[in-house]
């Protein structure tokens, strides 16, 4: 009974959360080789979260992040549907049981930009305002 | 039986290989080699039993120490292994152990191999066992997740292969299935219950006390299938365990033999994450099917289950409250099996009711404190009590856990 009174106490907790999604201006960005046009939102989700390890054509994804910005709150809770401090632990949980490595980090948008320009299986996001002719914008659907 | 430190010295042998032969620019170093670590130290003080040592008068025997080292050989093979010190009680002892150590190999998303030490995917969270600072609270639910018999769930020499296999929008299935062999130690909770069991079935048999205790495990297979259906923070999971170990010993001048089976460890999860919350709640049932010198003992099925809800109220500090059950025979939930063999009838079940509070001082670095009250004294609680268990009793626990 304990038991059963603890479960309903949870759930009614839970009926009372509302997720809180923030306003994002990052756009999803490929090397300009990569034969991609365009990638559903559930597809980039599980891209980042390691579910997803190989491009269609056969190729390893090489996954990036910039986790010390703002940018990366908004595509980790818009994107994701995750909290920056979950993802963490999302990767962390893979490294340390063994089963992957977590993805690169980059300091900010130019290195993030140099990095994907030179590695045609790599993915990443940078802010909307710092995109050039040097990689390839991904639209998401 | 310790581990053997062939393996070990093979993975670190073909990593430095690997890293000599390869091409040392700066950027390929780092892309190819990993580096990281935990560190752990804990406190532990109990009220009417102890547990998992002599938790009474307090104990600072609670903390790991962890190593890991990967190294990406090309887009489809990863090296890696992790070196664990641990100790927990009477357990372990700050000994170096290999926690895990793979070669993994990964065709395409849907098929892939690791041969080498693997973590066993048992319920949501066995995975990462020893990663406290992972989780919410320090101790996983003692239910399905038993610190005793940790030895024989937490890892296997041998392989698995694992995937994942996307449906669209009808969300992925994780898979996993393993077969191996289980380091067995000695010191384990476990080893020391089919001990305590061998010794007391000889001295009833008017044998005497037995020596040189030997543990083989002989093999565990299993495997699990974690859903994650199209309904965001939700993932259902099912995961499936066998494993049997034989142990020898000396009763005088002969040898006797005995065996433990853990037959059938079949658990249902389910998780509910949310930004700010997250539910979990898990069933379980096991067998142990256990021999002493041709004797058959009886043993039931058991049962656990628990219910777990954390809320990260304000940063940086996470509530969490758990009710965790668990019974010895699951066709014996009042203990009346133990009360006609002369003994309390509150071993046949254990139920803990815990709170507990995480502040995260940095995403590297947290401190936990929980209080729990537990009811009951299953769980192998008479090895750390040999003067008598008591129904009613509590612990605190306070751990402090570093990674990078």
């Amino acid at each position: 009974m304990k038991f059963l009174k603890f479960f309903i106490f949870a759930l009614l907790l839970l009926l009372l959360d509302h997720a809180k999604v923030e306003a994002a201006d990052f756009v999803v960005v490929v090397n300009k080789d990569n034969p991609v046009e365009s990638l559903d939102r559930s597809v980039v989700k599980h891209i980042f979260l390691g579910k997803k390890t190989f491009w269609d054509d056969g190729q390893h994804i090489d996954v990036f992040l910039q986790p010390d910005s703002d940018l990366h709150t908004s595509f980790a809770l818009e994107i994701l549907h995750k909290s920056p401090n979950q993802l963490l632990m999302h990767w962390k949980h893979i490294l340390f049981s063994g089963t992957g490595i977590p993805p690169r980090h980059y300091p900010d948008n130019n290195s993030m930009k140099e990095a994907i320009a030179v590695n045609p299986q790599a993915i990443g996001y940078i802010d909307a305002q710092q995109l050039d002719s040097t990689i390839k914008k991904i639209p998401l659907h | 039986m310790k581990q053997s430190p062939f393996v070990f010295y093979t993975f670190l042998l073909i990593f430095f290989a690997l890293q000599t032969t390869s091409p040392c620019h700066a950027y390929d170093v780092s892309k190819q080699l990993s580096i990281n670590g935990f560190l752990s130290q804990g406190y532990i003080k109990s009220s009417g039993n102890n547990f998992l040592g002599n938790s009474m008068d307090g104990s600072f025997q609670l903390n790991e120490v962890g190593l890991t080292i990967n190294s990406t050989v090309n887009d489809n093979l990863r090296l890696g292994f992790q070196i664990l010190s641990r100790d927990v009680g009477a357990e372990g002892n700050n000994d170096f152990q290999l926690d895990w150590a793979v070669a993994d190999y990964r065709w395409q998303d849907w098929i892939g191999m690791r041969l080498g030490k693997v973590k066993l995917p048992i319920g949501l969270y066995n995975q990462s066992l020893v990663t406290d600072f992972l989780r919410p609270m320090v101790f996983l639910p003692q239910s399905i997740y038993d610190e005793n018999k940790r030895t024989q769930i937490v890892g296997a020499m041998g392989g698995s292969i694992y995937g994942n296999i996307s449906f669209g929008s009808n969300g992925d299935i994780d898979y996993q299935a393993y077969y191996g062999k289980v380091d067995f130690s000695e010191d384990s909770g476990h080893a020391r219950g089919i001990q305590s069991l061998v010794n007391s079935f000889t001295r009833k048999k008017g044998l005497g006390t037995i020596s040189d205790f030997d543990a083989e495990n002989k093999y565990v297979y299993g495997g699990s299938l974690i859903y994650s259906p199209p309904l965001e923070g939700l993932r259902l999971g099912v995961s499936y365990f066998t494993g049997q170990t034989d142990f020898d010993f000396t009763i005088g001048t002969q040898t006797g033999s005995a065996r433990g089976t853990s037959k059938d460890f079949v658990v249902l999860s389910m998780e509910y994450s949310r930004l700010d919350w997250k539910f979990a709640m898990e069933y379980s049932e096991i067998t142990g099917d256990r021999e002493v010198m041709g004797f058959d003992i009886p043993d039931g099925r058991s049962q656990g289950a628990y219910a777990q809800l954390c809320y990260h109220f304000f940063e940086p500090f996470v509530f969490s409250a758990i009710y965790d059950i668990f019974y010895a025979d699951k066709r014996d939930r009042d203990g009346s099996n133990f009360v006609a063999q002369g003994q309390p009838d509150f071993l046949g079940w254990r139920k803990d009711i815990g709170v507990g509070v995480r502040w995260n001082i940095t995403s590297q670095w947290n401190i936990k404190a929980e209080q729990h009250w537990v009811d009951g004294a299953s769980l192998q609680l008479p090895l750390f009590n040999p003067q008598g268990v008591k129904k009613d009793w509590n612990y605190l626990v306070l751990k402090t856990s570093f990674n990078f």
